[in-house]
């Protein structure tokens, strides 16, 4: 399932629209730049007894025409956890092992590391995930 | 003769090495200042690959510094240091104008929000992920990469890692076949400014009339700002390379490892060729 580029922009939009409009704690942000549309989302959640922020974004890759999820998580301090530990957050009950497509590489739009799933694997992805709502929210 | 592959070209390019300056910035305040060490690092790789073995021989020098590859990081020109990029990317982007090498400075103090450490796992993981997504672009659909063994996948990582041209390009070979029949569909391209993400837009190797199209273009799709009144050369393995060379050529012969073309834009000035 290929996505163009403003079909993106507009179902972006359109999903932080309805994400505020339902009144989640869990908002996410819209961050519109030269480099491109961004949606952004930070929140606490629960890594072996400790809390740690949770930052998820969303760009856009035109190699793949498809949307990229990053991710990252950081502790009080500011410190970013280990390869080992993102991956330990990451591992889930979905049937699929998602944890080998995951990669250190650069955002796009800040130009610093974060994690991402490898966009060649997103598509099947997100077949695989049809109505089993938000993975990384897991 | 514009799309043809120039063995000697590659040869070059893979055989081509950097100067590098390492200073360490010591956090004591001892005020010893330590004696720079100097190291040949190839262009086509990358830092995390290197930096146990250069750590090691600053501390043969210095056996009073606890150097430890985990807990380093690496700066250049006051900014942190992208060792995930190649290092001729980081050498054209950071080497001064009037010096012949590049100076990198290792860090012992916290890191700086944002900086990463990078094993040499991880940046396996990033390489492949840059090549699968090079010949993505090039073939359009995963034919080539994804029919690989997994062995020839490793065996581009690892002759890389150990410095063979033979074995690299035995498997390479395939990924940079190109042909008025089975041409590339798009051409790998990033662009680099220092202190920004790189650029990268799908790039076709022909225009609307069927001309080649050349660097000049592709520049202009991705950085029209860089290339009003001259302010910036375009380099590319250390080479101010031609605006008119065809995409195609350039796909074919200045492609690093990872199969992208890695072009820096660096600020002209008063001093340069």
């Amino acid at each position: 399932m290929a996505v163009s580029e403003p079909e993106f922009r507009r179902a972006l939009s359109d999903f932080v629209f309805k994400i505020d409009q339902l009144g989640k704690s869990e908002r996410w942000t819209l961050h519109k730049s030269e480099l491109g549309i961004c949606a952004k989302q930070s929140v606490m959640v629960k890594f072996r007894g400790e809390a740690v922020n949770r930052q998820v974004h969303i760009t856009y890759n035109s190699t793949y025409s498809v949307p990229v999820l990053w991710f990252n998580f950081y502790r009080r301090d500011g410190t970013p956890l280990s390869t080992s530990e993102v991956l330990e957050m990451s591992n889930n009950e979905d049937s699929m092992d998602i944890t080998q497509y995951i990669s250190l590489n650069e955002h796009p739009i800040l130009g610093v590391l974060f994690y991402n799933i490898h966009p060649c694997k997103t598509k099947d992805i997100m077949n695989e995930l049809t109505g089993k709502g938000n993975y990384i929210a897991k | 003769m514009a799309g043809e592959f120039d063995y000697e070209v590659s040869r070059k390019l893979w055989e081509a090495a950097v100067p590098i300056e390492f200073q360490v910035d010591r956090d004591d305040e001892s005020g010893d200042a330590c004696k720079p060490s100097y190291a040949m690092l190839p262009r086509c790789g990358y830092f995390p690959l290197y930096l146990a073995r250069v750590l090691e021989q600053v501390r043969a020098r210095e056996d009073t510094i606890k150097l430890d590859a985990e807990k380093v990081w690496l700066e250049s020109n006051g900014s942190p240091l992208k060792i995930y990029y190649p290092v001729g990317v980081l050498f054209d982007l950071h080497k001064p104008l009037d010096s012949p090498t590049m100076t990198v400075v290792i860090k012992t103090t916290p890191r700086p929000e944002g900086v990463l450490p990078v094993s040499k796992d991880a940046m396996e993981a990033m390489f492949m992920q840059s090549l699968k997504e090079a010949n993505y672009l090039k073939r359009r659909k995963d034919e080539i990469v994804s029919s690989m063994k997994v062995d020839e996948h490793k065996q581009l990582w690892s002759s890389l890692v150990h410095d063979r041209f033979d074995d690299f390009w035995s498997v390479n070979r395939r990924l940079m076949e190109s042909t008025e029949e089975r041409p590339f569909h798009d051409i790998p391209i990033r662009l680099y400014v220092t202190g920004q993400p790189f650029r990268q837009m799908l790039q076709p190797p022909l225009d609307a009339n069927g001309e080649q199209r050349t660097l000049s273009q592709a520049l202009d799709s991705l950085s029209h700002d860089l290339l009003e009144n001259n302010k910036y050369r375009f380099i590319s393995h250390g080479i101010t390379v031609p605006l008119e060379t065809p995409l195609v050529y350039l796909g074919k012969n200045f492609a690093y490892p990872d199969n992208f073309v890695h072009i820096c834009a660096v600020r002209n000035n008063s001093i340069s060729n």
